[in-house]
């Protein structure tokens, strides 16, 4: 099998994830914050480690990590927690189903409305239109690090500045990115990050991260067990207690610790660099292709994040999806669930097929990758 | 050198305190807390022994929350 499907989940995972998740059922199988015996004891303290990992990575203090099961209840907890009635939020033209679904279905219920600011090639022009919609009662930006489908990366801590400006919550959803791409919560003034564990942080599925400023007042989109405060019928109002309620995924926990760790020994800028290096090679050998169309330039004025998506012409990007799958190729066709990029891009009725690379593809691979879909294009 | 226990209400303070603690130098245990107070619910309690003075300063000013000490 030849895996360029990271983009939606990373594979293989180092073996360091696949020990650490082996190890958590057999070591420490007990339930962290509830229990004082040993075992809950360590569990608790796999969980603080892998919270304090999170926190060092992405530059911000311990307690504001929330473990959650995925980025889609990351970024409902972020919008969710933030809206008021009659609120308004700002998202770019690239955002993916998980910030735009819980948008329209608020708009549609009546509780608040949003507004999609164009990304352009232009940062001063991407940072305007932003602006442009920012409205009295705008109460969030929501903005993806990176498209999923087309890899461009809108100028994320320039409209953080502008929309704080106006006293407005900027929201990042890191899916894509965050791993390779560099994320400070500090430097780029995020107030809420929301992250996926099973993509480039290279944990297993079922884990995700939402990383919350003490500054913001975020309401919790559930309630419960939390080991702390028992006799209290609130919910905590410290974090992360108050967004993490319920037995929380202790061996994903862990896996996801031992990821963003091989990250750190890796080095982001080593796997960017490899990563860019395997899209260049694909995008020079599909670009003279007449019957291949790219929609992306690598070369263009700004850095693209290693995504790469493209089409063959009268085929549908399921119908190549498929032929690859035939010969082992795992990547992925359709809209990869971002209406909105492909409405954008005019691709919303092919969708396009997506290649995204990882560490541990190499050379053979990317040569067989392109082999197969020049011989499909022919 | 003395010896002095914190509550905490949540785990995630607990652990970070024990580690402040201890790169103060200080000897820590941390355990459920034992004997709970009305209004206190589940929670955990760290004793430390070492320069509890210094130790609840960079607590405070590391804002740890801890809901009690005792000495």
């Amino acid at each position: 099998m030849i895996y360029f499907d990271n983009g939606a989940t990373s594979f293989p995972k180092p073996y360091t994830v696949v020990n650490a998740v082996e190890k958590s059922f057999s070591a420490f199988c007990a339930n962290p914050g509830r229990g004082g015996y040993a075992s809950a004891m360590k569990a608790s303290e796999i969980i603080y480690n892998a919270r304090n990992t999170v926190a060092k990575f992405f530059n911000t203090e311990t307690e504001n990590v929330v473990f959650t099961p995925g980025c889609t209840f990351s970024l409902n907890s972020a919008i969710k927690g933030v809206a008021k009635p009659n609120s308004h939020f700002v998202i770019s033209d690239l955002e993916h189903n998980s910030v735009v679904r819980p948008l329209e279905k608020m708009k549609n219920s009546g509780v608040c409305d949003y507004s999609v600011a164009e990304v352009s090639y232009n940062e001063t022009e991407t940072v305007n239109n932003f602006v442009n919609k920012f409205r009295d009662n705008t109460i969030a930006v929501v903005c993806t690090l990176s498209s999923n489908v087309f890899g461009i990366m809108p100028p994320i801590e320039k409209i953080a500045n502008e929309a704080h400006k106006h006293g407005i919550i900027f929201i990042l959803d890191a899916a894509q990115g965050a791993g390779y791409l560099p994320v400070d919560v500090e430097k780029q003034h995020i107030d809420i990050l929301c992250c996926a564990g099973h993509k480039g942080l290279l944990g297993p599925m079922g884990t995700g991260i939402l990383i919350c400023s003490p500054d913001i007042n975020l309401d919790s989109l559930t309630e419960g067990g939390t080991g702390s405060n028992s006799e209290n019928l609130n919910q905590p109002v410290y974090l992360p207690d108050k967004l993490e309620s319920g037995t929380p995924n202790v061996h994903g926990i862990a896996g996801l610790s031992a990821g963003i760790k091989f990250i750190e020994k890796t080095r982001s800028e080593n796997i960017l660099n490899h990563e860019n290096k395997i899209i260049k090679f694909i995008f020079d050998e599909f670009k003279y292709d007449k019957n291949i169309t790219l929609y992306t330039n690598i070369y263009g004025s700004v850095p693209l994040a290693p995504v790469l998506s493209f089409n063959v012409k009268k085929k549908h990007s399921e119908e190549v999806a498929t032929l690859l799958a035939e010969k082992g190729i795992c990547v992925r066709g359709g809209l990869h669930c971002a209406p909105l990029a492909h409405k954008k891009m005019g691709t919303l009725r092919s969708g396009t097929v997506r290649i995204t690379p990882s560490w541990f593809v190499g050379e053979k691979e990317t040569d067989f990758l392109v082999n197969c879909v020049k011989k499909i294009a022919k | 050198m003395s010896k002095a226990t914190f509550k905490f209400s949540s785990i995630t303070y607990a652990i970070k305190a024990k580690n402040t603690a201890e790169r103060f130098g200080a000897k820590t245990k941390m355990q459920k807390n034992p004997n709970p107070k009305k209004g206190e619910g589940c929670g955990y309690s760290l004793v430390v022994f070492g320069d509890t003075d210094k130790i609840k300063e960079s607590f405070d000013s590391g804002k740890i929350k801890y809901t009690g000490m005792e000495r």
